[in-house]
């Protein structure tokens, strides 16, 4: 039985999965195992059976004609193996990891904002500083964190736009989907445990700002803020890149959804 | 057996014959045709369903989902009346064929003649 299933498999490996084609492929299954079954209890041997069940079958061409799906287009649907598998996922954390640095970047590109144009009250450098000027130094690292940000999500982009036709329809060899599987199944203590650290992270941040606001002090009250933002911009990478090799899994782990319309 | 490329533009005929008086389901249609042709027509999967899609396309058929049969659920047929109308052309159509090259054959000693 299991052989005509793998046959019926491979037949359909060249049509594309539309719910009306599953449905097809599924009623043929059906309609093979009765026959083996008849044949079986004629006092056939299994082998026989599945020969005659196979060799009844027909051709796949025949069909895809009738649904106007042309077979001889080169292979309309790509095949994802385990290499390639891997490679999506080793892509898709690094451009996570870069997105998230990013965003850090941001984050504490405020942080530096605010700890420039502060520079008077710690007492650091002297007073020799107009605020005005401190302002414009403030903003001038920020761009300068923010452009490096940008320059940061732009290659992050290139590293996953090769794969961008995972986005349509594709198959998945087995190897590849038993990686996939049992790597987001890893995977899961690991989520569990960042999701539970971040949010906790976003809950704590405040508690700098409460205990600062004790001291009478501003500079103390800055940092406390400054704190607060690096506490959030740890939380927020963090997420970024779990949230990318969570969704690399489900990327590859899709395959099986249905189409709508032959061709993406 | 008989050359399926000559026969296969009347699958229609006897997918729709079938379904005039009862719906149906695929294995149960090419079991039937199978035992009407007493053995001598056996259609094959990809030719049933190619015919399926073609006369669900045209409105001749439509499906259903049956009741399930292990956890399955099988696709049932039942004829439309255009479909009813269709076949019925068709049988015109082929009794005109018959008629017409029925002229042109003869058993090899009739031909002698000539």
């Amino acid at each position: 039985m299991e052989a005509i299933r793998n046959y019926l498999d491979s037949m359909f490996l060249s049509l594309p999965r539309t719910a009306e084609i599953l449905q097809m492929k599924e009623d043929l299954l059906m309609n093979m195992e009765d026959k083996y079954n008849e044949l079986r209890l004629e006092g056939r041997s299994e082998n026989e059976a599945i020969g005659i069940v196979i060799a009844e079958f027909g051709n796949i061409e025949e069909l895809a004609r009738e649904l106007n799906i042309d077979l001889e287009q080169p292979n309309n649907v790509p095949m994802v193996d385990l290499v390639e598998a891997e490679e999506f996922v080793d892509n898709k954390k690094k451009s996570g990891v870069l997105v998230a640095a990013g965003v850090f970047l941001c984050i504490t590109g405020v942080a530096m904002l605010l700890l420039i144009s502060s520079v008077n009250i710690f007492q650091i450098l002297g007073y020799g500083f107009s605020s005005a000027s401190l302002s414009l130094a403030g903003i001038i690292v920020l761009l300068l964190f923010v452009a490096v940000a940008v320059g940061l999500f732009i290659y992050s982009g290139t590293l996953v736009e090769p794969y961008k036709y995972l986005e349509g329809e594709f198959y998945l060899n087995s190897q590849a989907e038993s990686y996939a599987k049992t790597q987001k199944e890893l995977f899961r203590n690991r989520k569990t445990y960042i999701l539970i650290s971040s949010v906790l992270l976003f809950i704590l941040s405040p508690v700098s700002i409460f205990i600062t606001s004790m001291f009478d002090n501003q500079g103390i009250q800055i940092l406390g803020v400054v704190f607060l933002l690096l506490m959030i911009a740890v939380g927020v990478t963090r997420l970024i890149i779990m949230g990318n090799t969570e969704e690399a899994f489900n990327i590859l782990l899709q395959y099986r959804r249905t189409f709508k319309k032959g061709k993406g | 057996m008989i050359s399926s490329d000559v026969i296969r533009g009347y699958t229609d005929i006897m997918i729709l014959c079938l379904l005039l008086n009862q719906e149906s389901y695929g294995y149960e249609i090419s079991k039937q045709i199978k035992v009407i042709s007493e053995g001598k027509y056996e259609l094959k999967e990809t030719t049933l369903y190619s015919a399926f899609t073609r006369l669900e396309k045209s409105n001749f058929i439509e499906s259903f989902h049956g009741g399930q049969t292990h956890g399955k659920r099988r696709t049932y047929y039942r004829i439309t009346w255009a479909g009813r109308e269709y076949y019925r052309e068709k049988c015109i159509e082929w009794k005109l064929t018959q008629e017409v090259v029925g002229k042109f054959i003869r058993e090899e000693n009739e031909d002698g003649g000539n």
